[in-house]
């Protein structure tokens, strides 16, 4: 997918976003939408504007300064290159490989969050390390498994002992300690 | 008076209040060093302990930690791009950079001597100014604080660098996003989705830990090497060139301290505004303003300045009216009643000695957090050298944990990853976050602020007001000010040009 395509998907977004946004405002009473109003409006324009943009100028110029622009500068001559557009443009061939990246980056994030909603916050944080620092072979699984278990240790004792913050209550974790009732 | 000072002082030097001084900052830097946890919650936590022990030991306690989580707070923002709390954010603009590029320490010194010098302005300014506050601070009204958030707001324009619509479009929807929740004026449900976590709004500090942190340890993780690259010497700076950037640049640490007094003086403003508005005036008073957001030591000294000398300024009101400056100042408030001492007028009177208590409280733990981190930091700069793939789970860890922590609830967590999925893409296609960021903490001050001054002053109260239009008036300029000077700029190039063609 070419650096403008995911550009105009991003700034797709950011507009649908602004006109569901600016959809429900309209909905409020007028106190209420003193200020959401205008800035809703404001971001469908501004949308808007960067999608125009970015879709009349060559690859290498979507991130063009409109400050310069305002300010009448000779916007082609000094339009500052975004090099990680014209890099992503030249590094074709290597994009399967950033998106797998990228996803795996993503799902990563999302198996902590699962672990942490499904069991509670520690023991997510002790298989989540663990697991991490030996797929990355960092350290060997025995290693791995202790360093887990400092970490662990750490938290409870900042934000368990000390702030008395429950830290074993997940979605499931939570209804089992409240159905043993201990 | 000169006797008050003196048995403020002198308070201080039993053994308990030494004691507790140095377990409150202790305990503070502790605190303030975990993401989304800031000096509210450090003072909130030592509200029992309040009961039972001297006078000048308790606040020592409590004063204490308070303002040892202003520098614990700075610490992470600095060195992990992870705000300590929402005070902190203007921190990581610029302090993260420096590590990046091996000056952590550097950037550490810089931020404890702004943060020593602004409580030593704040806690003078305090001083001089018990006897004739009162109709300084009757003067100002929600009109002023909705400038002070404007003004704030004049920084998008300086993140917007590279692409201005992008830079908008950040700023809209983060104002959009602070408004989800229960409207305060109307009491309307917005932008909830019929969803009972979201009544309550977005938390900022987890939000913000979602769209820094969580989003850096995201980039961390696909470069797969530390937060400060193996190429890089970390050993080019220390903390004392940190101490002389900040002694040196003495005129920015004056106007950031004046600035934090005016916004802790302003009773409801907080340290999260003044953070931005800090930030925004080193912007524009600066001559290299092209450099900030790129690691210049500047965006680290004025925010840190500004936070030091507000717990001065929130003082004021909250000794000589018992109006709390802030929400840490309501919590001293609390301890005060625990205590059995009624702040207002008759502080300054028969209390006199209490006020100098908590002067050169603020004085010496100031000192003492200097030292605690001249000492500590040659071992924190070291921390953002350690091998990526130990970092990223850690610290992934401690920001959910942290998210979880703010509240107590799972959504927070959701929250948290959410943001941190975004700001992994607005980084990625350069939409700012800390527009964004900039926002969703100055929104609900403007709507507040805007809909109070309608109803006191009508809808003319920018022009009926002095003060208020004096205010408007530098807002405007200083908004307008990044073009008039490019203007200047390329006039003086072109000027330069043809004078080269001659």
């Amino acid at each position: 997918m070419s650096r403008r395509t995911q550009e105009n998907i991003v700034a797709g977004v950011f507009l649908a976003l602004f006109l569901a946004l600016l959809y429900m405002t309209v909905g409020y009473s007028s106190r209420a939408r003193l200020v959401p109003l205008p800035i809703a409006v404001l971001g469908v324009c501004f949308a808007v504007a960067q999608l125009l943009w970015q879709n009349f100028r060559a690859a290498n110029e979507l991130n063009i300064n409109a400050l310069d622009l305002i300010m009448k500068r000779d916007v082609i001559e000094k339009a500052p290159i975004d090099r990680r557009a014209v890099q992503a443009d030249e590094a074709e061939p290597q994009a399967t490989d950033r998106w797998r990246s990228e996803a795996w980056t993503f799902g990563m994030v999302a198996m902590l969050l699962a672990g942490v909603m499904v069991v509670g916050p520690l023991p997510a944080v002790w298989v989540f390390t663990a697991g991490y620092l030996a797929i990355t072979r960092h350290s060997s699984l025995a290693r791995a498994v202790i360093y887990a278990f400092a970490c662990v240790a750490v938290l409870y004792g900042l934000f368990g002992y000390t702030l008395g913050v429950q830290l074993n209550r997940g979605l499931i974790s939570g209804v089992l300690v409240d159905y043993v009732d201990f | 008076m000169l006797e008050a000072i003196y048995a403020g002082l002198v308070a201080l030097f039993t053994p308990q209040a030494m004691l507790f001084m140095v377990l409150g900052i202790v305990y503070g830097l502790v605190i303030g060093i975990l993401p989304g946890l800031g000096g509210v919650v450090a003072m909130t936590l030592l509200l029992p302990f309040t009961y039972g022990h001297e006078v000048a030991a308790t606040l020592a306690l409590l004063l204490g930690a308070h303002i040892a989580t202003l520098w614990g707070d700075s610490v992470t923002s600095i060195l992990f791009n992870v705000p300590g709390s929402s005070k902190s954010l203007a921190l990581m603009f610029d302090g993260y950079p420096m590590t990046v590029r091996g000056d952590g320490e550097r950037a550490l010194g810089a931020s404890a001597t702004a943060v020593l010098l602004g409580g030593i302005i704040g806690a003078v300014f305090l001083a001089a100014c018990i006897p004739f506050v009162r109709p300084i601070i009757l003067a100002l009204g929600p009109a002023e604080y909705l400038m002070v958030s404007l003004w704030g707001m004049t920084l998008i324009a300086t993140f917007s660098a590279g692409s201005l619509f992008k830079g908008m479009m950040a700023a809209a929807l983060g104002v959009l996003i602070a408004f989800i929740g229960m409207d305060p004026v109307t009491g309307t449900t917005r932008y909830t989705f019929d969803i009972l976590f979201l009544i309550d709004g977005i938390s900022f500090p987890v939000a913000m830990i979602g769209l820094f942190a969580v989003a850096e340890m995201m980039k961390l993780h696909l470069r797969g090497d530390s937060i400060v690259s193996r190429k890089v010497s970390i050993n080019k700076s220390s903390f004392v060139d940190g101490i002389r950037d900040t002694l040196t640049r003495w005129p920015l640490v004056l106007r950031s301290s004046v600035l934090g007094l005016w916004i802790g003086v302003l009773p409801g403003v907080g340290g999260s505004a003044g953070g931005i508005a800090a930030y925004a005036q080193a912007v524009q008073t600066s001559k290299h303003p092209e450099t900030f957001g790129t690691g210049n030591v500047e965006g680290v000294i004025a925010p840190d300045a500004t936070l030091g000398a507000n717990e001065g300024g929130g003082l004021l009101p909250t000794l000589a009216f018992g109006i709390p400056g802030g929400d840490s100042m309501a919590l001293l408030l609390i301890a005060f009643v625990n205590m059995g001492i009624a702040p207002g007028p008759q502080m300054l009177t028969e209390n006199l000695n209490v006020v100098f208590n908590l002067v050169w409280i603020i004085v010496l733990a100031s000192v003492l957090v200097a030292l605690i981190g001249m000492a500590i930091s040659p071992f924190l700069a070291r921390m953002p050298t350690l091998n990526g793939d130990l970092m990223v789970p850690l610290v992934l860890s401690v920001c959910f944990v942290g998210a979880y922590a703010t509240r107590g609830n799972l959504g927070d967590i959701l929250v948290c990853a959410f943001f941190g999925g975004v700001g992994y893409l607005m980084e990625k296609y350069r939409y700012s976050r800390a527009n964004l960021v900039i926002g969703l903490v100055l929104a609900t001050m403007i709507e507040r602020n805007l809909h109070v001054s309608l109803m006191l002053y009508g809808p003319d109260f920018i022009f009926t007001r002095p003060l208020t239009l004096t205010m408007f008036l530098l807002v405007v300029v200083t908004a307008a000010w990044p073009f008039v000077r490019s203007r200047r700029q390329r006039a003086a190039a072109r000027a330069a040009l043809e004078r080269g063609s001659l």
